[in-house]
């Protein structure tokens, strides 16, 4: 039994590592991409066969979307970037239930050990893939906050110096407390961007890299019947997990957009 | 740098997912959600359309019908009101019609009855006067001689009282 943390390395293309992952995320891509041209390619309004089903899921995530959001055109402009993470990282987490998950694979000598490399790896347990998808969210939600508020509100969100500095007596400048406080407030919310795309890609890539690890220790220990409620576990962690991204990504987003009600507030005092 | 190796980020890697699943939003974006939201959208519209039509029709219908049941409500009572009025009318002229009817009738009654009575008292008397000459003729004849004209006066009176008398 062997467990790494990174993801492990079955070719090379040129010095570019192939890794199972890597693998994995390019046969849930191509399966996403035939099913969208499958299905998209005839869109009829009389829904018929597998459109049904796509139809019922994609417009029970926008019902549910626009409970979040409290606004359809919201919803639907958030759609694309939140369903597809929602899509992408929920099929790869379901990837670590696939039998012969851990144990299909090549024999590699590595630091003087034989040790198998796996081909299959659920995407969602590698760093690189969760990072990818954090930084997809952030940089989506900073874009879609520009676009609605314009670079210089948006800017004011984390670097309030508008209230710095009062002018009292008609132009004697004096430090305001309060305006302080805000530039404060307003750099800790820089560090929190920054900090979600720690917490976006360890969140996802912590639990489906312990599921991983707990179905291949468990299936070691006991190799029938027990890892069953582990795998069905795992197949609801997965599910979770999903959810927990897509949604936490479209919240980041609406607030995005959301103008600072605090400082509109503070603004409104102060006239 | 040696932490990110350990946790097996590499640069090389972390791009070609960005890239492979931004390239899997554009097409599903462009193949699959942009299709199948427009078309939700005006599926929507159809059936909110259709709806709101079907309820503005049975707002329509639930009026005609109103209309309908005042319009036979009223054209009900009209009709009572001229049969009512047709009937008083006619009621009206029955009598009047009867009452002049029974005025002529009385009318015409009554001259025939005078002229019967007028007819039969002339009759009677003639009868009468006949029958006293008659008497007086035969009584001639017995007698042999005529009576004097009062004593014929006194006894045509008497003999008219009795036969009056009886």
């Amino acid at each position: 039994m062997n467990i790494s943390l990174a993801a492990e390395t079955i070719f090379h293309i040129g010095s570019f590592p192939v890794t199972n992952t890597l693998l994995v995320a390019w046969v849930i891509i191509l399966f996403l991409i035939i099913m969208a041209l499958v299905v998209g390619r005839k869109i009829r309004e009389v829904p018929k066969g597998l459109q049904n089903f796509v139809e019922t899921v994609v417009e029970g995530a926008l019902n549910f979307m626009e409970t979040i959001t409290g606004d359809r055109k919201q919803a639907r402009q958030f759609f694309p970037i939140v369903f597809t993470i929602f899509l992408f990282v929920i099929l790869s987490n379901w990837v670590e239930v696939i039998p012969g998950l851990g144990s299909i694979g090549i024999w590699e000598e590595h630091h003087g050990e034989m040790i198998l490399v796996p081909f299959i790896r659920s995407a969602s347990a590698d760093l690189n893939v969760t990072l990818a998808i954090a930084i997809v969210s952030v940089i989506s939600t900073q874009i879609f906050g520009i676009v609605a508020l314009g670079i210089w509100k948006y800017g004011k969100k984390f670097l309030p110096f508008g209230g710095l500095f009062k002018i009292k007596y008609g132009f004697v400048p004096v430090p305001s407390f309060g305006g302080f406080i805000n530039f404060f407030a307003g750099i800790l919310e820089l560090v929190a961007e920054c900090a979600k795309f720690v917490s976006f890609s360890f969140r996802l890539f912590g639990n489906i890299f312990a599921g991983e690890v707990l179905l291949t220790v468990v299936s070691f220990l006991v190799p029938y019947i027990v890892p069953l409620p582990f795998l069905f576990l795992e197949f609801f962690v997965g599910f979770v997990q999903a959810l927990v991204f897509a949604m936490l990504t479209l919240v980041f987003l609406k607030m995005a957009v959301t103008e600072h009600e605090h400082e509109e507030h503070e603004a409104h005092k102060a006239h | 740098m040696e932490l990110l190796d350990k946790l097996g980020i590499d640069w090389r890697l972390l791009v070609a997912q960005l890239v492979n699943f931004l390239i899997l939003v554009l097409i599903l974006y462009k193949f699959l959600y942009k299709p199948l939201l427009k078309m939700l959208e005006s599926r929507r519209e159809k059936i909110e359309k259709g709806l709101h039509d079907a309820e503005q029709l049975g707002v329509e219908l639930e009026r005609t019908k109103e209309l309908q049941a005042e319009e036979i409500k009223k054209a009900k009572f009209e009709a009572r009101e001229i049969v009512e009025e047709a009937g008083k009318r006619a009621e009206a002229a029955g009598a009047e019609t009867r009452a002049q009817t029974k005025v002529e009738v009385e009318k015409l009654i009554s001259a025939a009855k005078n002229q019967i009575i007028g007819e039969k008292e002339k009759m009677m008397s003639e009868v009468k006067k006949e029958a006293i000459e008659l008497v007086l003729a035969v009584a001639e004849k017995v007698v042999g001689k005529s009576m004097d004209v009062k004593a014929q006066k006194n006894l045509i009176e008497e003999t008219l009282r009795e036969a009056d008398k009886k």
